[in-house]
């Protein structure tokens, strides 16, 4: 098993080196960080030409790529212009803090809902509840993120306040300063963060499942005498997981990396906040190590997800 | 009624289908008697309804399945029994063999588990010594090494040892009745003729009665005592092996019987039955054989025939049976 | 047995159009994983699904039609151009001259709608077509040649699983997103992922079929062959992939428009019209939830239409 990490991580490393290559490039190609002096009045030929300094950019890009990838290796990802020069990695750890506080949640609620929702559906295949849930997920795969964060914030912020009187959750920015504020706050976030993910899950895990309650070994449980609720707990649950582990480490992937719309829409300091403020502040540097970041945890939950099928899946055999 | 020897009693059988496109009739009228130890074959094309009457009988089917008739098992009646009653009597007093080995384990758990479970869940052996009766079953049932195989995974095994691995599960609480679903279908030839082996040794040992399900009529040769001939979910013929192998009355049956290879006939000539089984949903109203037959007359076309006694212990499904020419086994083509 | 619960989940590429991760699904022959059980409940109910998952369809493809013909024809209706400014009738309610009501500019906002609209619709189409087409040839090739070559085009796909799409389509959009077809090339080079994955799965198996075989021994050539052969066997599943991925492209799109990295001012698209209310989201939320219920309507008639597809494809369907 652990032979088989160390080759998996292996052969990550070309699909790690190429694939940050052609965004370093790629963005190289298209952020010039000397922009934000074309419309500086004041600024001197000895700022644009710290900044060619600071970004190598009398360097080709290749050789650039190169010592860039050795600074990010090595752990120094030096220090953001943008944020007021303040270390990279302190950046991180607090903007990754506060994707955490969103991501956590979402991600368990994630995990509960997604598997309780699709078993339920393919266990009372059409059923009412099967209908509502497979209604529900319809729509969660038909409406763009940022739109069910805006419907939320009107309904929430908007309407509740305005008919009821009562505004019972935060519409936007991060309130840390009670565990009641922070609930208020997190609430419409991690709806948000969920809803799309959770219809997608919850109908592959319902697909998965029908498969696998007509599957003959189900049938076998049954004609030993095992009982109806064991059947289901055991048999089916067991065989239920190899798809979620699949679904799950997408989902990590996702959200562990932060949210760009989500965390736009309700003002959340976050990871997926930083990568827009990078863009638009054109901080190539930063914008690098962030994706560079996401690159290695995307790979990373491709391998723990891999390692979990072993675990879970015996026919994966690790050798 | 009651008779000591009688282990299970179907009559009337019937089972139907919800489905899309109507009600389908799988079973129709299914009648079947199995004496304490005896082995009978119920032998037919693909379609016939032999998987689905046997499934009837343990409350198999899926909720679709709509189930008439009646079938004493021991005195006791199966049809319309509760799950948690029929979940009692599944895999302790009668006992399933499935056809596809591959399929039939569940991936994720070890033989030995599975074995194992098939015990717990009756509570004939717990934990440990499931284990080791696990083990014991898989030596009887000629399995080698069996300690180390109990800890393996059904992926593990290859096709033959697995088969023999359902047999050692499905014999692991002494049942009275067996039942082996085509248990050799999915098996090299080579393979089929050793598991067939396993079974009767294993029935010599426990005393256990079986219902072999089958379409390959070389397998039932050696292995059954009686035989029904089922075709389009109804029992064209029955009688012992021997009758039926050496003086088949129907026509259908001495179609199957030309169709297949016999060791005792080389250089005959194998004639297949032309045309295909009818459509469970779309029944001729008559003979469910007539379009298919060469003995078909137009009365054949008007109503089904009746199961009728030709002579003891064998009966026969047609409209002709006076009328049909001696049964020829052997047509060598000089 | 399938009726639209039966669907299952080709759609859930859509999953990740917030985040910064992987573009597509996992790894997962869907196939086998699209269960086929057989547990009908009443003959009436089965005969309702039926009815219901080909109306859903016939419904989606009417919305559409209808969304189209307003989105072309409605502007000759209409006194103001979606790009003209009118100072005196800045950000007004809906009223009978202006039954969306004004933006901050005093642009009528129904002109807008059906401006972006065309857009949504446009960029869909496109980035559909063309994503599936790179998909078809990346597919059809790794499939037919295998080995080394399936080995380089496996990697590519890799490397593009790995690679961030909304973070790559944030930062090449401030360039493309421009122009409506440079933003459904950018969306497309990056989502044919799955159509390569499930042309390569069915090239796989049709070459070894016999009509196939015969060609080949025949001694006609590779290209032929695929062109020939395989691809008019595909036909179906592309189709039904074509439609999945117009829903993706028009989240897609969308999400990109909200940013303000797509197709700029003075045009407009659904997404920069929500974009652009999101302001006045406290006064006026119909700004937002007018262009984004259109947004969502069109996405689920297309995954309706796709769904009543993927079941005319799916050879398994019930018992005879
Ligand atoms: N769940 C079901 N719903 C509808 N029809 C079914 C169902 N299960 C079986 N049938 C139909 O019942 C008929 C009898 O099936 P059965 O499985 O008993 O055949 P069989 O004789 O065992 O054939 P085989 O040799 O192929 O196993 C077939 O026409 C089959 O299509
Ligand atoms: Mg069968």
């Amino acid at each position: 098993m652990f032979i088989f990490a160390l080759r998996r991580l292996f052969a990550a490393i070309p699909v790690f080196l190429v694939a940050t290559f052609a965004i370093f490039w790629g963005t190289s190609e298209i952020v010039d960080p000397t922009d934000r002096l074309a419309t500086c009045q004041t600024c001197s030929q000895a700022a644009y030409d710290r900044i060619i300094d600071l970004y190598e950019l009398d360097k080709n890009v290749p050789l650039r790529y190169a010592s860039w990838l050795g600074d990010f290796v090595t752990g120094d990802m030096g220090a953001a212009t943008s944020q007021g020069e303040r270390p990279v990695s302190e950046i991180f750890w607090e903007r990754g803090r506060n994707t955490m506080l969103l991501a956590l949640p979402a991600f368990f609620l994630l995990m509960g809902l997604g598997a309780a929702t699709g078993i339920y559906s393919a266990l009372r295949q059409y059923s009412k509840g099967d209908y509502a849930i497979t209604s529900i997920s319809y729509l969660g795969l038909a409406m763009p993120t940022f739109f069910f964060g805006l419907l939320l914030q009107v309904v929430f912020a908007i309407w509740v306040p305005k008919y009821l009187g009562v505004k019972p959750f935060w519409a936007s920015g991060m309130h840390l300063e009670s565990p009641l504020q922070f609930i208020r706050s997190v609430t419409l976030p991690v709806i948000t963060l969920m809803f799309v993910l959770l219809a997608g899950d919850s109908r592959f895990i319902r697909a998965s499942v029908l498969d696998i309650k007509s599957a003959d070994y189900i049938r076998t449980a049954r004609a030993k005498g095992v009982s109806e609720r064991k059947v289901i707990s055991k048999h089916l649950f067991r065989n239920a997981m190899i798809p979620a582990v699949t679904v799950w480490s997408l989902d990590a992937a996702a959200l562990f990396g932060g949210s760009l719309i989500t965390e736009t829409i309700f003002s959340w300091p976050g990871f997926g906040r930083l990568a827009i403020e990078a863009l638009q502040a054109g901080d190539l540097d930063l914008l690098m190590s962030i994706s560079f970041a996401i690159i290695v945890l995307v790979i990373m939950f491709n391998l723990l997800a891999d390692i979990l099928y072993g675990v879970i899946d015996p026919r994966i055999r690790y050798d | 009624m009651a008779n000591d020897g009688l282990l299970l009693d179907v009559s009337d059988l019937n089972v139907s289908f919800k489905t899309k496109k109507g009600m389908a009739a799988a079973v129709r009228g299914v009648s079947l008697r199995v004496e304490r130890g005896e082995s009978v074959a119920i032998v037919g094309e693909s379609g016939s309804g032999k998987s689905v009457s046997s499934l009837a009988l343990l409350g198999l089917l899926p909720k679709s399945a709509q189930i008439t008739g009646s079938a004493k098992f021991d005195g006791q009646e199966l049809v319309g029994m509760t799950q948690s009653e029929l979940q009692a009597i599944r895999g302790k007093r009668i006992s399933m063999i499935f056809q596809d080995p591959m399929t039939a384990f569940n991936p994720v758990f070890t033989i030995g588990d599975q074995i194992s479970e098939a015990m717990e869940v009756h509570g004939t052996a717990e934990g440990e010594a499931a284990m080791k009766r696990a083990a014991d079953l898989l030596e009887m049932v000629g399995v080698p090494e069996p300690g180390q195989r109990v800890n393996q995974y059904p992926h593990e095994f290859s096709g033959g040892m697995r088969q023999r691995a359902m047999i050692a599960m499905a014999i692991a609480n002494d049942p009275d009745l067996l039942i082996a679903d085509e248990p050799t279908t999915a098996l090299d030839v080579t393979i089929q003729a050793q598991v067939m082996e396993v079974l009767a040794d294993i029935r010599g040992e426990t005393g256990a009665a079986m219902i072999l399900i089958t379409h390959d009529l070389g397998v039932v040769a050696g292995s059954a005592d009686r035989v029904q001939v089922m075709y389009g979910g109804r029992i064209f013929e029955r009688g012992t092996t021997n009758d039926v192998f050496y003086d088949p009355l129907n026509p259908y049956t001495r179609g199957l019987l030309s169709s297949m290879p016999r060791v005792d006939a080389i250089g005959e000539r194998l004639v297949p039955i032309t045309g295909a089984p009818p459509s469970i949903l779309n029944m001729p109203p008559g003979c469910a054989f007539g379009p298919r037959c060469e003995h078909k007359v137009a009365a054949c076309a008007a109503q089904p025939a009746t199961l009728e006694l030709v002579k003891p212990g064998h009966e026969t499904r047609c409209h002709r049976t006076a009328e049909l020419p001696a049964y020829k086994a052997v047509e060598t083509i000089a | 047995m399938t009726d639209m619960l039966d669907e299952s989940d080709a759609k859930y590429t859509q999953r990740t159009n917030d985040n910064l991760t992987i573009p597509d699904g996992p790894d997962i022959d869907f196939a086998a994983v699209e269960g086929l059980a057989e547990n009908p409940e009443s003959l009436g109910r089965q005969a309702w699904d039926r009815f219901r998952r080909h109306r859903l369809a016939i419904v989606g493809s009417a919305m559409l039609v209808f969304l189209a013909i307003a989105f072309w024809v409605g502007p000759y209706f209409l006194d103001q151009g979606f790009e003209e400014i009118n100072v005196l009738e800045r950000a007004q309610g809906p009223s009978v001259a202006h039954p969306f009501g004004t933006d901050d500019l005093g642009r009528d906002l129904l002109a807008r709608t059906l401006r972006g609209g065309q857009y949504s619709l446009r960029i869909a189409i496109v980035t559909a077509v063309f994503s599936t087409a790179i998909g078809t040839v990346f597919g059809s090739i790794a499939g037919y040649f295998g080995g080394a070559v399936d080995g380089a085009i496996n990697f590519i796909v890799n490397v593009l699983l790995t690679i961030p799409l909304l973070l790559v389509l944030i930062i090449f959009g401030r360039q493309f997103g421009a122009r409506p077809n440079t933003v459904a090339l950018l969306i497309g080079a990056l989502a044919w992922l799955r159509a390569a994955r499930l042309v390569r799965g069915q090239v796989l198996q049709l070459k070894e079929m016999e009509f196939v075989q015969a060609a080949r021994a025949a001694g006609a050539k590779s290209g032929r062959i695929i062109v020939r052969h395989l691809i008019p066997n595909l036909v179906g599943i592309l189709l039904v992939e074509i439609t999945l991925l117009a829903g993706t492209a028009i989240i897609l799109e969308s999400t990109l428009s909200f940013l303000g990295l797509g197709v700029q001012p003075p045009d407009t698209t659904l997404g920069t019209l929500i974009a652009d209310a999101k302001g006045s989201i406290d006064v006026r939320p119909s700004r937002v939830l007018i262009p984004g219920a259109i947004v969502t309507i069109i996405i689920l008639s297309i995954n309706f239409i796709g769904d009543a597809l993927r079941d005319a494809v799916d050879p398994k369907s019930g018992i005879e």
